[in-house]
């Protein structure tokens, strides 16, 4: 992850996580970030029946389905300022809010349930869907209250309950039993990226662990 | 000879130093890629008049050089107008061509990746859209356009 690129209208160079150009032009600018999700394709189809899907263009070999793999194998950037809290290749979700960051290493996502945690001041969940690669993150103020949120005992579907009015929630962030049926969390963006990406550009980034 | 080489190397330098920015596992800081961009933007002007003095200087002496100087000449020439030449073109727009004009499939017949694989999902104003991480890991960046407005996913 993590590249240059170029407009052809300008000649201005700009870099991809930030969205900011670094030459040219338009240097100073920066490119407006549209909320955007990373899941499977089953779960987006089950909650967008209207979306539509790009396809392949005929004649290219596309890499195939297990290609993060191969790439998860390969060297880490060299930089003498890497921090080493964790693997260089370690996924994490990234989230940036009020000037803060915390890296939400995936795989603690995925071992640890729900996360209740807070970003800059701010308390939010991040959690993995049921497909295991999915991950999403929401503030957890609703109205007055701040929300803690644990996995449904025994559920066989995906579903979260909070600990206050034990109502069910599903992965989209809506309450779909009990008290709160119907609201919607508001969600926060977080940004799939490896450790030696993200750390690059979030020298103060916070770290996940269990149990903090 | 020594200003034809000169020449050559000067062309050389700027035509191949931006290069720097496309070199894979390496950690570019921001102050470099500024340097490097700098001298590419400089290489388009400067790389042609170097080799068109190479060119100009050739000439005017080749008649006098003996056959190996002339050989040699002729290499360095070369050296110069193929700096030239890769100064002017946009060797990166080259490696990663841009890209649009994607064909749209409605989600629920959409069979290209597996039901498994990640995509990543966008929605503005009334338009909803699934881009195939395995379609943005190929071509990096896909111009679109979602309820009118120009986007750029890119993985």
């Amino acid at each position: 992850m993590n590249f240059l690129m170029y407009d052809e209208e300008t000649g201005s160079w700009w870099q991809q996580i930030s969205g900011e150009c670094l030459f040219g032009p338009l240097k100073g600018k920066k490119l407006v970030r549209i909320p955007s999700d990373e899941v499977t394709l089953s779960t987006w189809r089950a909650e967008h029946p209207e979306s539509t899907a790009v396809r392949f263009l005929a004649g290219i070999r596309y890499p195939e389905s297990d290609w993060e793999k191969r790439i998860s194998k390969l060297p880490a950037v060299a930089d003498s300022k890497r921090r080493t809290d964790l693997p260089p290749r370690e996924l994490v979700a990234g989230i940036e809010f009020n000037g803060a960051s915390v890296a939400f290493p995936i795989e603690t996502v995925r071992a640890a349930g729900p996360v209740n945690h807070a970003v800059g001041g701010e308390p939010v969940l991040v959690v993995a869907g049921a497909d295991g690669n999915s991950v999403r993150s929401f503030f957890r103020r609703l109205g007055g209250n701040v929300l803690v949120f644990y996995k449904a005992p025994g559920a066989a579907e995906f579903a979260l309950i909070d600990e206050a009015t034990g109502s069910r929630w599903d992965f989209s962030g809506r309450s779909i039993d009990g008290p709160l049926a119907g609201r919607q969390l508001a969600r926060i963006q977080n940004t799939k990226d490896f450790w030696f990406d993200w750390q690059r550009y979030n020298p103060q980034t916070a770290v996940y662990r269990v149990g903090r | 000879m020594i200003l034809l080489g000169a020449l050559a190397l000067l062309a050389a330098v700027f035509a191949f130093v931006p290069l720097y920015i496309v070199l894979p596992m390496t950690a570019h800081s921001a102050d470099l890629i500024d340097h490097v961009l700098s001298i590419r933007r400089i290489g388009t002007v400067a790389c042609p008049l170097f080799a068109a003095a190479a060119v100009a200087w050739f000439s005017l002496k080749w008649r006098a050089w003996s056959r190996w100087r002339r050989i040699a000449g002729s290499g360095l020439l070369l050296v110069a107008l193929a700096g030239a030449v890769l100064s002017r073109i946009n060797v990166v727009e080259k490696m990663f061509p841009p890209a649009d004009g994607a064909t749209l499939a409605s989600i629920a017949g959409f069979r290209d990746v597996a039901d498994s694989d990640m995509v990543i999902g966008v929605t503005l104003g009334s338009e909803t859209r699934a881009y195939p991480v395995r379609f943005l890991a190929h071509h990096h960046m896909w111009n679109d356009k979602l309820d009118g407005v120009p986007i750029l996913p890119n993985y």
